[in-house]
């Protein structure tokens, strides 16, 4: 678990510092309040290693090509950095339990090995003489470097261990070949017997849920009604397979943590109260802690008789902007959540 | 709507007044009311859920019904397990760290007992004495004469409103100021003078 987080200048936020997050801890805000970018910075010091691209691709960005032209170079990481600022460095930990005791800094390092350049390329100051640093430190202080040379190269060196974390975007479909392995992996222990029952409990028309094969490329196929072909999940509905892949993120990462963007996102309404029931009842049973970003009103109704019940596992996680433009965060207990929510009032 | 005072409110009456008087200082803007109010009981789960909410002030408004100490102590009560600071007495504003600014109104006035019916029922438009004087006549043949004011009030403005709104003589309350007959009028009324100012002096803060 999670159970505090400090950001120094990283993307929205300047200085922000969140206690006491909950198992279950749902993000809401306005549309560019920073739900996003707080996701982002838990995700970081557990992993770090490919960062900038990542980000930029999972925000549906731009991947520029690589450039060792001062100004190029930085703008593909600036925009990591609070106010663009690129002198001062991103700072990110995460407190919690062993394996999420974790730190990242994010700097742009000097240069100590000056590229060689075609003659008649960039001289001088136009060339890029720091390199895009990530340092990520682990609860045993094991570090790893991650470094991206002029050329987009990535440069990955230290011991730090990849944290527990899994990041569902809002903007990209889990890979099917991922989730097919996630499923193959499952069934060596049986868990894939409990997302069979809770899929098929979810979404009736659908059974018998299997990784498959073609052309040695994974995909989850499954057994509709009506149909006597077995075909993929994600040609049934894009709604289905999302609320597998999250069930399967949780069960292949027991102990550790699950973010999903835009939860309701794909999600037909009436399936929302269900939906929360699984996901509920698989992170407890894989002890998962989950931070889910919504905009939705009937998907954090949905929520409510869960959170009635085990208020003291919930938290409203509620994104704010400063006078100075910068943003923040509040959290807020389960009983408060849950209060909102039953007498209506706005949260979002 | 954020960064306005939000009013809470025990029934939809009170807020329908309420929308009225502000509407008559012209202040109707100016203020948001709690959709969800419902009970003198009902204050503690909705602070609890405003604290996630960003009003720039909390009024609540209850009635005093027959014993004003009580009435006010109850609202006390729930504000305290609601973790927020606890005004001392009605009018008060108090702040809490993190938390929006509250005070609490107690109609019909401060210790005086009694709810909105009694308030409105001390204000009747000129035009409709004789219906007021067939409503008292109702409490006597009713034996209500012993009831707390604020059962008594209740009971004398059915029959008043009754007898009062031609239009629709199953009229209650909440919707009385939308009746032709119009038998509360607000504006310029003295017994409404300290209520109104007291909700001006929130929204000239607002300016």
């Amino acid at each position: 678990m999670i159970t505090s987080l400090s950001i120094e200048n990283f993307r929205c936020f300047k200085k922000v510092e969140l206690n006491d997050f909950g198992r279950f801890n749902l993000i809401v805000g306005d549309s560019g309040s920073g739900k996003t970018a707080l996701l982002e910075a838990i995700f970081l010091p557990g992993n770090g290693a490919g960062v900038s691209i990542n980000y930029r691709t999972n925000r549906g960005m731009v991947a520029h090509s690589f450039s060792p032209e001062k100004d190029a170079y930085e703008a593909m990481f600036s925009d990591l950095f609070f106010g663009f600022s690129t002198d001062i460095p991103i700072e990110i930990k995460l407190i919690g339990s062993y394996q999420n005791l974790r730190k990242a800094k994010i700097s742009f390092q000097p240069i100590t090995e000056r590229p060689l350049l075609p003659e008649g390329e960039l001289k001088g100051d136009k060339i890029a003489d720091k390199l895009f640093t990530v340092r990520t430190t682990d609860a045993d202080n094991k570090e790893s470097v991650q470094q991206v040379n002029l050329k987009g190269n990535f440069n990955i060196g230290g011991e730090h261990k990849a944290a527990s974390i899994a990041f569902f975007t809002s903007s990209s479909s889990a890979d099917p070949r991922v989730l097919a392995q996630m499923l193959s992996d499952i069934r060596k222990n049986t868990a894939d017997e409990q997302i069979e029952k809770t899929m098929h409990s979810l979404f009736p028309q659908i059974s018998n849920l299997s990784p498959e094969l073609t052309g040695g490329l994974g995909e989850i196929y499954c057994k509709v009604a009506g149909i006597r072909k077995k075909v993929p999940v994600t040609l049934v509905s894009n709604g289905m397979n999302k609320v597998l892949a999250i069930l399967l993120f949780i069960a292949t990462h027991q102990d550790g943590v699950v973010m999903v963007d835009e939860i309701e996102n794909g999600i037909y309404y009436k399936s929302l109260p269900k939906m929360w029931e699984a996901i509920i009842q698989f992170c407890k049973d894989f002890n998962v802690q989950l931070f889910a970003a919504t905009h939705s009103k009937e998907c954090l109704q949905a929520l409510t008789p869960f959170i009635e019940k085990a208020e003291k596992e919930f938290r409203l996680v509620k994104m704010e902007e400063n006078d100075d433009g910068s943003h923040a965060a509040k959290i807020f207990k389960g009983a408060n959540f849950s209060a909102a929510l039953e007498t209506g009032t706005e949260i979002r | 709507m954020p960064n306005l005072p939000i009013i809470l409110y025990e029934g939809v009456e009170d807020r329908a007044f309420l929308e009225e008087l502000l509407k008559v200082l012209g202040l109707e803007k100016k203020f948001d009311f709690h959709e969800q109010c419902g009970g003198k009981d009902r204050f503690e789960q909705i602070l609890k859920g405003l604290v996630i909410s960003k009003h720039k002030t909390i009024i609540i408004v209850a009635d005093n019904d027959g014993d004003p100490a009580e009435a006010f102590k109850n609202v006390q009560r729930q504000i305290a397990a609601a973790g927020f600071t606890v005004p001392q007495n009605p009018r008060e504003t108090v702040a809490t760290a993190e938390l929006p600014p509250l005070s609490v109104l107690m109609i019909p006035w401060d210790n005086d007992s009694g709810c909105l019916e009694t308030l409105c029922l001390s204000a009747v438009s000129a035009d409709y004495k004789k219906q007021l004087e067939c409503a008292d006549a109702l409490i006597k043949c009713a034996g209500a004469e012993e009831w707390d004011i604020a059962r008594k009030s209740k009971l004398r403005m059915r029959g008043f409103l009754s007898a009062a709104c031609k239009s629709d003589p199953n009229t209650g309350l909440r919707y009385a100021w939308n009746r032709a007959e119009k038998p509360f009028p607000l504006k310029d009324v003295a017994v409404y003078t300290q209520i109104a100012n007291y909700l001006k002096s929130f929204a000239d803060a607002e300016l």
